[in-house]
C-alpha cells in the first residue's frame, strides 16, 4: 500500500512524515522546505506500508514544476492523508475539495490544531465531517497527538468522487463549508504579530534584519569559540596529545608510515594544526575545528527556520536580490549554503526559473563559503586580527554582488516577481529544533569526516612521491607572481577541491603573511567547488551549466586573487 | 459607487483594508494569486510596502502573502 501525504506548503506534512515513519526530514517554518519527494515505511496492522511526502501544492492545477510533481505522483498513490492548516481552512480546503474529485480515498489530517484555540478559531468536526463526507482528525503534528488516531482512520478512507467542479464552483463550495464550520471571535493582537508586521516594514524590517544576521554571525562565533576553548582543545591538548606522544615513541619517532599516520612532530609537542598526520590534523581539524563551528551554525540556522523569520528577511532583500537577477526567497537557498554549499544548491529548486536557478547555484558556489571553511577562516586568519576576517568577508560580499550584477546583465531572460506565503512567527519548539541540529550534524560527521582523513592521507602520499612538487613548479608563475603566495601553496588549492578546511590547515605552515593569508582564504572559498559542490552542480544545472559556472569561478577567483594581492602587497 | 475609490494594491497605503475587486492579469497571475486565497470578493488589508517598487504585504484570511510591485499593481482594489 502506498500512502501520500498531500497539502500546501508549509502545512506540516513533513512533520506528520516523520511521526509516522520514523524517518526524520528537514522541516522548518517557510514554504517549499521539501524538494523532491521523501519515501519511507511504516506499520499499518500488520502490513508495511509505503508512505511519501509529496512536495505541498496549493492546487491540483499544475501551475509550477512542484505542483506538476505532486499531481504526477496522486495516480501512484492507494489513499491520500491530505494535510490541512486548521488556521487557515479555507485557502486549504480548495486543494481538499479537488482531491475528492479524484477517484482516489482521502482522509484529512486537520494540522496544527493547537493553534486554533488562541488564534480565536473555532471549528465543528463533526459538521466538518459531514461536508467532506471522509474522516477529518485533528492533529498537532509537532507534539504527535492524533496520530494514532490518524492512523486508525486510514482504512476508513473513502473516496466521495464530488462531481468535477469548476473553479468558480468550488471556491463557492469552500466558501459555503468554512461559513458552516468555522466561527471566528475577535481577540486582540499578540506581540507576536506586532513584531510580525514591525519586521517587514521599511525602517523597523531593517533594522531588525540588521540585528537578527549580526547576532547570528556574532552568536555563532561566540558559542564555537567557547566549545573549542573549553572543550575541544583541553580534550586534545591533556587528552589525546599523550598517546599521540605515546604512539610517537612506539614508532621510533620517524619514518614514512609515522609521518603519514602522525605527521610530523618535534620537540615532545603535538602541533595539532601543522602536525598533518591522519591522527592529528586528521582528527583536530575536523573535531575541534570545524565541529564545534557546524554544531553552532546549524543551531542558530534551526532556530531562524522554524521561528518563520525567514521569509521576512526574503521580503527585506528583495529589491536588492532583483538587482542581481534574483527575487528575495533566494536568500533561503544562500542561507543554507553558509552552511554547506550542497544542501544551498539543491534548495535553489525553490526558485521558479532555470536562469534564477543557475544565478543563484553559480553565486553560493563561488563567493558564499561554507561552515567548514568559515571555521578554518575564523581559526588561522582570525589569530593575525579579527579585521583581516572581516576583510574576507567583506571582499566575498563585494564579489557576491559584483558577480550577481554582471550575471544579470549577460543572461537572458527576466526576474520573477516574489509571491510568498509569510507564515506567522512560532516560537521554534526545543524538540524539533535539537533533532533538526542532531541529523545535520550527523550528516557532517558521516560524509565529511571521511574525505578530511581520505584527503589528508592522500596529501601525505602525494608530498612523499612529489608529485605536489612537481604541479608547483608548474603552476608557479600563476601562483607567485598573480597571486602572490609561495609555489606551496598550490598543493593546498589542488586539495581544495576535496576539503576546504583541510586545503586552509595546509597553508598555516607555510608562514604566509596576514596579507597572503586573506589571498588564499579568498581564492580557496572563490576558486572551484569541493568535490561534493561539484557533484551536485552537475546534477542541478546540468552540465554545460557546470562548465560555465566553472569558468566564471577561476576567471572571478584569479582576478580577485590578484588585485587583492597588489591592494595588500 | 460615488465614494468608492478604487486602488491597485502597489497603491494602496499601509493599514488600508478594502475588498479585491478584480485582478487584471493572464489566466496563470490570476492562478496564482487565487491560490493564495488573493481572488475577487475577498478582504484585503495592505500591511507594508517597500522602498524602489520592493514587494508589498497584504494579508487575506489572516495570512500574510508577499506580492512582487508589478503583480501587486495588478490587484484591484476596492476601498471601504
Amino acid at each position: 500500500m502506498k500512502i501520500l501525504l498531500v497539502g500546501s506548503p508549509n502545512v506540516g506534512k513533513s512533520v506528520i512524515f516523520s511521526r509516522l515513519t520514523g524517518v526524520h526530514v528537514i522541516s522548518s517554518n517557510y514554504p517549499g522546505t521539501t524538494i523532491g519527494f521523501t519515501k519511507g515505511a511504516m506499520k499499518l496492522g500488520n502490513e508495511q506500508a509505503d508512505v511519501v511526502d509529496v512536495p505541498g501544492t496549493y492546487t491540483l492545477e499544475p501551475t509550477s514544476e512542484a505542483e506538476r510533481v505532486a499531481l504526477e505522483m496522486l495516480r501512484t498513490g492507494d489513499v491520500v492523508i491530505n494535510v490541512v492548516d486548521a488556521t487557515n481552512l479555507e485557502r486549504n480546503l480548495y486543494l481538499t475539495l479537488q482531491l475528492l474529485e479524484k477517484d482516489i480515498p482521502v482522509v484529512v489530517a486537520l494540522n496544527m490544531w493547537d493553534d486554533t484555540k488562541h488564534r480565536g478559531i473555532n471549528i465543528d468536526l463533526e459538521k466538518l465531517r459531514a461536508a467532506l463526507e471522509v474522516p477529518v482528525i485533528p492533529t498537532i503534528g509537532l507534539t504527535g497527538e492524533g496520530m494514532k488516531q490518524l492512523v486508525e482512520a486510514l482504512p476508513q478512507a473513502k473516496s466521495p468522487a464530488h462531481p468535477p467542479r469548476t473553479k468558480e464552483e468550488r471556491w463557492q463550495a469552500v466558501g459555503g463549508i468554512v461559513e458552516e464550520v468555522q466561527q471566528i471571535t475577535h481577540r486582540h493582537h499578540t506581540w507576536m504579530e506586532r513584531l510580525a508586521d514591525a519586521s517587514i516594514r521599511p525602517f523597523s524590517g531593517g533594522a531588525i534584519a540588521v540585528v537578527v544576521l549580526a547576532s547570528v554571525f556574532f552568536g555563532v562565533r561566540y558559542l564555537s569559540e567557547g566549545i573549542i576553548n573549553y572543550v575541544m582543545d583541553p580534550l586534545f591538548n591533556n587528552l589525546w596529545a599523550p598517546v599521540v606522544l605515546w604512539l610517537s615513541d612506539l614508532m621510533g619517532g620517524g619514518g614514512l608510515l609515522h609521518d603519514i599516520i602522525l605527521g610530523s612532530i618535534s620537540g615532545g609537542e603535538v602541533d595539532f594544526i601543522q602536525s598533518f598526520g591522519l591522527l592529528t590534523s586528521g582528527l583536530y581539524v575536523p573535531f575541534a575545528m570545524v565541529l564545534p563551528y557546524i554544531v553552532s551554525f546549524y543551531l542558530a540556522l534551526g532556530l531562524l527556520e522554524d521561528s518563520g523569520y525567514l521569509p521576512r528577511l526574503a521580503v527585506m532583500v528583495d529589491t536588492l536580490m532583483h538587482r542581481l537577477g534574483l527575487h528575495g526567497y533566494a536568500i533561503i537557498p544562500t542561507m543554507l549554503g553558509f552552511g554547506c554549499n550542497v544542501p544551498g544548491i539543491m534548495a535553489t529548486r525553490i526558485l521558479e526559473s532555470k536562469r534564477e536557478r543557475f544565478i543563484a547555484a553559480t553565486l553560493i558556489s563561488i563567493a558564499v563559503p561554507c561552515a567548514s571553511l568559515q571555521a578554518m577562516i575564523f581559526g588561522l586568519v582570525g589569530e593575525r586580527g579579527g579585521q583581516y576576517v572581516l576583510l574576507v568577508y567583506a571582499v566575498l560580499f563585494v564579489v557576491w554582488l559584483g558577480l550577481g550584477l554582471v550575471l544579470r546583465r549577460i543572461m537572458r531572460g527576466f526576474t520573477p516577481e516574489l509571491l510568498i506565503e509569510i507564515p506567522p512567527y512560532r516560537v521554534p519548539a526545543w524538540s524539533a529544533v535539537a533533532q533538526k541540529l542532531w541529523s545535520r550534524v550527523r550528516g557532517f560527521i558521516r560524509e565529511a569526516i571521511p574525505i578530511v582523513l581520505g584527503a589528508v592521507l592522500v596529501v601525505n602520499v602525494l608530498y612523499t612521491v612529489g608529485l605536489f612538487d612537481a604541479i608547483a613548479d608548474a603552476t608557479a608563475p600563476v601562483v607567485t607572481t598573480l597571486l602572490g603566495l609561495p609555489k606551496e601553496s598550490v598543493a593546498a588549492l589542488a586539495v581544495g577541491f576535496l576539503r576546504k578546511d583541510v586545503a586552509l590547515g595546509m597553508m598555516a605552515p607555510l608562514g604566509l603573511t596576514a596579507g597572503q593569508l586573506v589571498v588564499g582564504s579568498v581564492v580557496l572559498a572563490m576558486f572551484f567547488p569541493c568535490i561534493a559542490t561539484f557533484v551536485i552542480l552537475l546534477r542541478e544545472i546540468g552540465i554545460s551549466g557546470l562548465l560555465k559556472a566553472t569558468g566564471i569561478m577561476v576567471v572571478a577567483a584569479l582576478a580577485t586573487g590578484g588585485i587583492l594581492n597588489l591592494i595588500l602587497s | 459607487m460615488t465614494d468608492a475609490r478604487v486602488v491597485t494594491a502597489a497603491r494602496m497605503s499601509a493599514g488600508q483594508t478594502g475588498v479585491v475587486a478584480a485582478i487584471s492579469g493572464g489566466h496563470g497571475l490570476i492562478g496564482r494569486l487565487e491560490a493564495l486565497g488573493i481572488r475577487p470578493g475577498k478582504k484585503i488589508r495592505k500591511v507594508s510596502s517597500a522602498f524602489m517598487r520592493g514587494p508589498v504585504v497584504v494579508q487575506v484570511d489572516r495570512c500574510e502573502i508577499a506580492v512582487g510591485f508589478g503583480m501587486a499593481q495588478r490587484i484591484m482594489v476596492k476601498i471601504e
